[in-house]
């Protein structure tokens, strides 16, 4: 696979967009805080300071949660996108996110203090999606239409949505309180002091994608050719659904579901650089993602005066469009 | 080279059969016989993507079965029908996947790689063709791409099943001289699937025809037409 | 279709010659009620209340549901003591077979002493009163579900006449076929008023249904002297602590808007309520950030909504970063039945806690009826 230099001005124009999103996304914040006050929370941190404690505690774990969702989600809608040969593919779609919302609810609801610590959700959602991942790949081996498989994926969807109506009705009321705010999804649940371990996760899950750039590039042609030219094709599977699990499970964790990114930014990235070179894929994902994510959730903060709109819902009413513009481009 | 030895061949009963055939390097075997017979399912026997319910397959004296993931496609490379959907790929970038069972873990591709690329597009004279988007190009453009490949996997043996199928004439005969100059130029074996018994005629006097009755497939050399219609159409 | 009809008929057949039965044992009661008939009752004066008029007319009371946004009349039912008066809005009086789906009117009911009307609730897990769960255990009273899906036929062999329900959002379903069953529905907007005292006198309707007008009367002159009481008694309180209400829910932070019912209360008790200078009756939607910058100061956080700290953490780990963090975290989670069911009548006894709350230095030892700190 060849890396042009369009591709190489366009790596670096993303890199820079990047920190004016960040920055974008900082500013667009309620109050009037500036930049040194930013600076000064990081290095010289003093928590009696109304600025400091805000910039610290409540701008940069948000900024910091829009980027990793982002990038995360786009770059676990690529791998499913590119393991499935299915363009409309995505965590969401395949309810992989619902299974993580599944076992979430669970370890919420049955209120067992391990189950519902923070440790205990993300490994919940972890396996959630990670279980959900393998149910789908199982079907993608006996259904090979692309619609059936997007099917049983909304189908799988609904069957979780129904068991997760009945876990609420039986639980009591403030769990339900808390797995219903979760639902909703949020940036704003990460601490300050959660960066590091969920930076470490979310590295795992990049650098790991990054090792599966061969067999993914190799999957663009085709199960049968991939398997004709050496891949092992189930050991690889099980790889990438172990992978796009880690960062589903960790941004739902976190975050709650959110949908449509990681279906509608890995074919944008695609139409932008017109390549299937996966190192390049995903490397773009990451950065687009986080963009897309960090741009959203500024508007959504300028508009915090005027009405309130959770994140998902934001992706949604922009993302949608664009997969119904994909699949009309498909069509034609 | 491939040796067939009493090998029964389909899915859950052996549809197709043989006794001991030898395919060697150098030449270019036709394979037909009537639509459903099992020319796909032995192409795919042969290659490992279906099992032998018995009897035996040797490539270079190794049994199929027992040939790694990893060594398969360094002796074997395999056409199918249709050429891969694929958007944004580019010819060369297709082409390079042949060398993907000799790259490392990264698929970074080496000097040697990049040599072997530009030689299997330079052998088919296709250079015009690398730097295009392989969703753009023709049926016939297609092929000699997807044949591009296969010579840059470097494999004694090249599977080919019905790569006439959707070309024109000239393509036809473009695409069945290209095969056999391979076959000669490089010592390659090479087994195609097809239809054109008159036209494949010109170009090989190596044909496996699939009984149409007993389903018994024999190597015909040098054969007439009239033979070769005769026993996989049971017509006269 | 056709098989409906006479099995209908039927019913109604059924329930009507059980209602012709001596009932009322006291032949004296029965005269009392006939001749109420054909009088115009006292008028009923409502000095808070704004969501509900009641005018007297002859042989009982028209009773009048307002919107609260237009304050236009929005639906007019006749309570009357003459039945052969009849219509989709006639109430005969006195009901004695209630259903009380809507969980304030299970409140009003008993503290009017009279829960021995009631034929059924929505649900027992949300009952407080000890006399409902005996009388539940005695099946003397049965579960309807949910107000949005009654099972009608349960109703009609409950020999309920009336469906009090809340009428939050969705519509009262069934309602016609249970009206050709003879069985009546009326709405209890008592959640509809701002003002807590308001919110009380929906207890002198509740009166009017079951003919106890006039107790119903005298129980809220006493929650209103008591409530104008402990105001007066704060009047001079110097300190006036600075308190949040609400939660963040998604990215926002939802707090009771300046001119709600929580906020009154907290103006009431000598509170400096965060947001009292917002608009609307409802909520308002806040941006965390400016939560946190208002509120590093606030001495109290009423209503998170939640029954533990943990749980607060876990919900939202900003949480700790408003003043009232550490030990200012007040709410009714432990008594979360007993709240909705009662806290509308006993308006006094809420602002007692909030009183005793805000200002610990008033009645040291105190006990509080509702409300808890939050650990």
């Amino acid at each position: 696979m060849i890396i042009s230099q369009r591709h190489k001005w366009m790596i670096f124009i993303f890199l820079l967009l990047l920190p004016i999103a960040a920055m974008v996304h900082f500013m667009s914040g309620h109050l009037d805080i500036s930049f040194s006050n930013l600076i000064n929370s990081l290095f010289n941190f003093d928590e009696t300071n109304t600025n400091h404690l805000i910039a610290r505690e409540v701008r940069i774990p948000r900024m910091f949660t829009a980027i990793i969702a982002g990038a995360g989600l786009s770059v676990a809608g690529l791998l499913m996108q590119t393991l499935f040969n299915n363009p409309l593919a995505g965590p969401y779609v395949l309810g992989i996110n619902s299974g993580a919302s599944l076992f979430v609810a669970f370890s919420i609801m049955t209120g067992i203090p391990f189950l519902s610590s923070d440790l205990g959700i993300i490994t919940n959602a972890l396996i959630g999606a990670m279980v959900f991942g393998l149910i789908i790949s199982l079907f993608s081996e006996v259904v090979r239409s692309q619609i059936s498989l997007l099917l049983i994926g909304i189908m799988l969807g609904s069957f979780t949505g129904a068991i997760v109506s009945m876990l609420e009705v039986s639980s009591d009321a403030s769990e339900l309180k808390v797995f219903t705010l979760w639902s909703l999804g949020s940036l704003s649940r990460i601490e300050f002091g959660q960066i590091p371990l969920i930076s470490l996760v979310f590295v795992v899950g990049i650098v790991g994608s990054l090792f599966l750039i061969k067999p993914l590039n190799l999957l663009i042609l085709g199960q049968d050719q991939a398997r004709l030219l050496g891949l092992n094709y189930k050991r690889t599977r099980f790889i990438i659904i172990a992978i796009t699990a880690i960062l589903i499970g960790l941004i739902t964790a976190f975050c709650g579901p959110i949908a449509f990114v990681g279906l509608a930014v890995p074919n944008l990235v695609r139409i932008m650089l017109k390549s299937q070179h996966h190192g390049l894929l995903i490397v773009s994902c990451a950065f687009i993602g986080g963009i897309f994510v960090l741009l959203c959730d500024a508007l959504i903060q300028a508009m915090e005066n005027y009405m309130l709109i959770p994140i998902n819902v934001l992706t949604s009413i922009i993302g949608a469009p664009i997969v119904v513009l994909l699949i009309l481009r498909k069509l034609r | 080279m491939i040796e067939l030895k009493k090998a029964h061949i389909g899915y859950s009963e052996g549809i197709l059969h043989c006794q001991d055939i030898q395919l060697e390097c150098g030449n270019v075997y036709i394979l037909v016989g009537k639509n459903g017979i099992g020319k796909s399912t032995l192409l795919k026997t042969i290659s490992k993507q279906i099992n032998l319910i018995s009897g035996q397959i040797l490539i270079d004296g190794k049994e199929v079965q027992n040939v790694s993931t990893n060594e398969l496609p360094k002796l074997l490379s395999f056409v199918p029908v249709h050429f891969p959907q694929m958007d944004y790929v580019r010819s060369r970038e297709f082409i390079s996947a042949g060398r993907a069972p000799y790259t490392n873990a990264l698929g970074r591709i080496t000097e040697e790689d990049s040599q072997e690329i530009e030689h299997a597009i330079s052998a088919l004279g296709i250079e015009s063709l690398s730097e295009r988007f392989t969703s753009e190009l023709s049926d016939g453009e297609k092929q000699l791409v997807a044949i591009a490949k296969s010579i840059a996997q470097k494999t004694p043996i090249i599977l080919l099943d019905e790569p006439t199928a959707f070309l024109d004439y000239s393509n036809k005969k473009k695409v069945l001289s290209i095969l056999k100059e391979t076959a000669a130029v490089m010592n390659k074996c090479i087994v195609l699937s097809a239809h054109d018994i008159d036209l494949c005629l010109e170009f090989s006097s190596n044909f496996l025809v699939v009984n149409a009755d007993s389903k018994e497939l024999q190597l015909q050399q040098k054969p007439s037409r009239l033979g070769i219609i005769s026993a996989a159409f049971n017509e006269s | 279709m056709k098989l409906m009809f006479p099995f209908l008929a039927m019913l109604i057949l059924l329930a009507s010659c059980q209602e012709s039965k001596p009932d009322l044992q006291n032949e004296k009661e029965q005269k009392e009620l006939a001749a109420k008939a054909d009088e115009v009752p006292q008028e009923i004066k409502i000095e808070f209340a704004e969501n509900f008029h009641v005018n007297s007319i002859k042989g009982g009371y028209e009773l009048e549901l307002l919107d609260p946004n237009s304050h236009e009349v929005e639906s007019t039912y006749e309570l009357t003591y003459d039945h052969s008066k009849s219509g989709d809005k006639v109430i005969h009086l006195p009901v004695e077979n209630i259903a009380a789906l809507s969980q304030t009117s299970v409140g009003m009911l008993s503290k009017l002493n009279s829960l021995d009307v009631i034929t059924g609730i929505s649900k027992m897990d949300y009952v407080h009163s000890p006399e409902l769960k005996k009388r539940f255990k005695a099946k003397k009273i049965s579960e309807f579900g949910d107000e949005s899906n009654v099972p009608i036929e349960k109703i009609v062999q409950s020999k309920t006449k009336l469906i009090i329900y809340s009428g939050f959002g969705s519509e009262f379903e069934g309602e016609d076929k249970l009206r050709k069953l003879g069985i009546q529905n009326i709405p209890n907007y008592e959640w509809r008023e701002t003002h807590p005292l308001g919110r009380a006198e929906w207890v002198k309707f509740l009166g009017i249904l079951i003919n106890k007008s006039d107790e119903a009367t005298t129980l809220f002159n006493d929650i209103k002297s008591n409530y104008e009481d402990l105001r007066w008694k704060i009047r001079n309180l110097e300190d006036h602590p600075q308190v949040i209400s609400g939660n963040f829910y998604s990215d926002q932070w939802t707090a009771p808007s300046g001119e709600s019912y929580m906020a009154i209360l907290f103006q009431d008790a000598g509170a400096n309520y965060a947001y009292r200078s917002s608009k609307g009756t409802g909520s308002v939607f806040l941006p965390i950030e400016k939560v946190v910058a208002d509120n590093r100061t606030s001495e109290y956080w009423i209503n998170p909504g939640v029954p533990s700290k943990g749980v607060l953490s876990e919900m939202n780990p900003k949480s700790k970063f408003l003043g009232a963090y550490k030990n200012g975290i007040y709410c009714y989670s432990h008594e979360m039945n007993k709240f909705w069911e009662m806290s509308a009548i006993e308006p006094d006894f809420l602002l007692e806690d909030f009183i005793h709350i805000f200002h610990p230095e008033f009645e040291p030892n105190a006990k509080l009826h509702y409300y808890k700190a939050l650990k």
